[in-house]
């Protein structure tokens, strides 16, 4: 029993605050903590290509610039209920990242890297040049958050969606880490030549990691859509890429929890000196410098030495 | 006559303008315990690589099993029951021993269990042990291990024995005498002693080309071997 206690612990945790969070009915701390919840979604997905592929990505803003254009496209043009866009949302980011996947996942390192910015800037300049859909650089508002069964009119009403669908995404995430299949990415990313002669097929496996991040990543774009029920080509362009990144290096990438302490500080961070308007592009300069240059581990690599120092 | 596991017909592989396999032909069977030996630069790794589909061949042919897998990818081979060991061990050096054994045993469908070989080998005790932390020999015993867990019908050795202390050595080899007898495998090896213990049949390469090819009694009188290795 202790043991399935210990298992969910970070889970719990992250719930219970999450929860107290809105017994405060602060709707700025509410509506922060909704950020920090759909970026560690987001730091989550990016963490299987950076964590276990050992590969880095810049095409994670397309799948989550796909979740976020894919509710607002659908409800405008198709239907305008919040379920199905949403769904649609996810859907459309998995599909472009079995595409993406098929296509850039043969070339390895920084062929991938390149590659996937590449497709990245060009759905990018897809949502900006096709105004007549997508509206150009104006974007998208006026995204609906009711569906038949439910709506979201506040901040805070929203706020339980969003955590309901953390709380799923954590879930399948975590079984995924610790079972065979997490073994398997894990063992990709370590020695794809022994793979190979174990008889695995890396390409294979690439883009199934790639399509269970890029669907989680969709995920993460459609729930940022709808927290401001607007969206705009922002949100494509290839730093959002950047941004999970440096989330799963600050938190720790060899860590499954090294994303949500990752995600956690930035947004902290970011919220904490964006009054001084650009400065906090020099505080993460500085902390992503630090951290490369002394404590690669990120936060838990540096808790876990410090840990071991100490017994 | 035993059955023909691996035929290569005209193998070449060019670096620049260097040949390091210029036109081997050669024939393996089921069963045979072959040392392949030669000076360095022979080409003996490289016609390891080309066979296991590490490289591929600037010409030739290569035929498993009598299916012609000259550009199969490695994960194929391994299926159809090819595997190899790396002169320098190639495990997954984050994972555990035993995370290492079970990855290759679930992929082969496990005709032996993870735990049992661990026993087989003396790994046992290191199971929870993250590989990178294991001594040199030891990474070579779980590489094998990792190797023997699909019950290959073919299996190439890259100096099973290089960098081994002679108590590992004895280990290594008491580990391949277990292996069931219809594997045939073909090992790249210094140890002249060892080959000549382990083989029943050494090919010499020379340049890039088979220079002999018999019983070891008969390479061990071979005149033109004897100029290679002696000046």
């Amino acid at each position: 029993m202790g043991a399935v206690w210990r298992k969910i612990a970070d889970l719990l945790a992250i719930t219970f605050i999450a929860v107290g969070v809105t017994l405060t009915f602060d709707t700025f701390l509410i509506y922060l903590t909704t950020l920090f919840l759909i970026f560690t979604i987001f730091a989550l997905s990016y963490n299987i290509i950076l964590g276990y592929l050992k590969l880095v990505s810049f095409g994670h803003s397309l799948f989550f610039a796909a979740g976020a254009y894919g509710v607002a496209l659908f409800a405008s043009w198709v239907i305008p209920d919040m379920l199905l866009s949403f769904l649609f949302g996810i859907v459309l980011a998995a599909v472009l990242a079995l595409i993406v996947g098929y296509i850039t996942l043969r070339h390895s390192q920084i062929y991938f890297a390149m590659l996937t910015l590449a497709f990245a800037m060009l759905f990018y300049a897809l949502l900006v040049k096709w105004r007549d859909i997508t509206g150009g650089s104006d974007g998208i508002s006026g995204i609906p958050r009711v569906s038949t069964l439910f709506s979201f009119p506040t901040t805070e009403t929203y706020y339980m969606f969003v955590l309901g669908c953390f709380i799923i995404s954590f879930i399948i995430l975590k079984l995924i880490d610790v079972s065979f299949i997490g073994l398997i990415f894990r063992a990709l990313g370590d020695n794809e030549s022994r793979f190979k002669f174990l008889g695995y097929n890396p390409v294979k496996y690439r883009i199934l990691a790639l399509v269970v991040s890029g669907t989680f990543s969709g995920l993460a774009g459609a729930l940022y859509a709808l927290l401001y029920r607007a969206v705009t080509p922002d949100v494509a362009y290839w730093t959002v890429a950047a941004e999970p990144l440096v989330m799963s290096l600050l938190g720790g990438s060899a860590y499954f929890m090294g994303p949500v302490i990752g995600a956690a500080v930035f947004v902290g961070l970011t919220t904490a000196t964006a009054r001084l308007a650009e400065i906090w592009q020099l505080v993460m300069g500085l902390i992503i410098a630090a951290l490369l240059l002394g404590a690669r581990g990120g936060i838990l690599g540096v808790m876990e030495r410090l840990w071991r120092k100490r017994f | 006559m035993a059955e023909e596991v691996l035929r290569t017909e005209n193998l070449v592989k060019r670096f620049g303008g260097f040949a390091a396999v210029a036109g081997v032909s050669i024939t393996f069977y089921e069963g045979e315990r072959i040392g392949l030996i030669g000076p360095n630069g022979a080409g003996k790794t490289t016609f390891i690589n080309l066979i296991s589909g590490h490289l591929k061949p600037d010409s030739g042919k290569i035929f498993f099993k009598g299916v012609d897998v000259t550009k199969a990818p490695p994960y194929k081979k391994v299926m159809m029951g090819m595997n190899r060991t790396f002169q320098i061990p190639s495990i997954f050096k984050s994972l555990t021993v035993y995370q290492n054994v079970q990855l290759a045993a679930k992929k082969a469908g496990q005709p032996y269990s993870v735990d049992k070989l661990l026993t087989m080998l003396g790994l046992e005790k290191v199971a929870d042990v993250k590989a990178a932390n294991l001594s040199y020999g030891m990474m070579k015993i779980v590489e094998l291990a990792m190797t023997m867990v699909s019950n290959p019908s073919l299996l190439l050795l890259d100096e099973p024995t290089a960098g081994l202390t002679s108590q590992e050595k004895k280990q290594i080899i008491q580990v391949l005498r277990t292996l069931p007898e219809r594997c045939t495998i073909v090992m790249v090896e210094h140890d002249i002693d060892l080959v000549f213990d382990f083989a029943g049949r050494v090919v010499v390469m020379h340049r890039g080309e088979v220079l002999s090819d018999g019983k070891p009694e008969e390479i061990a009188v071979d005149t033109k071997v004897r100029e290679v290795y002696l000046g």
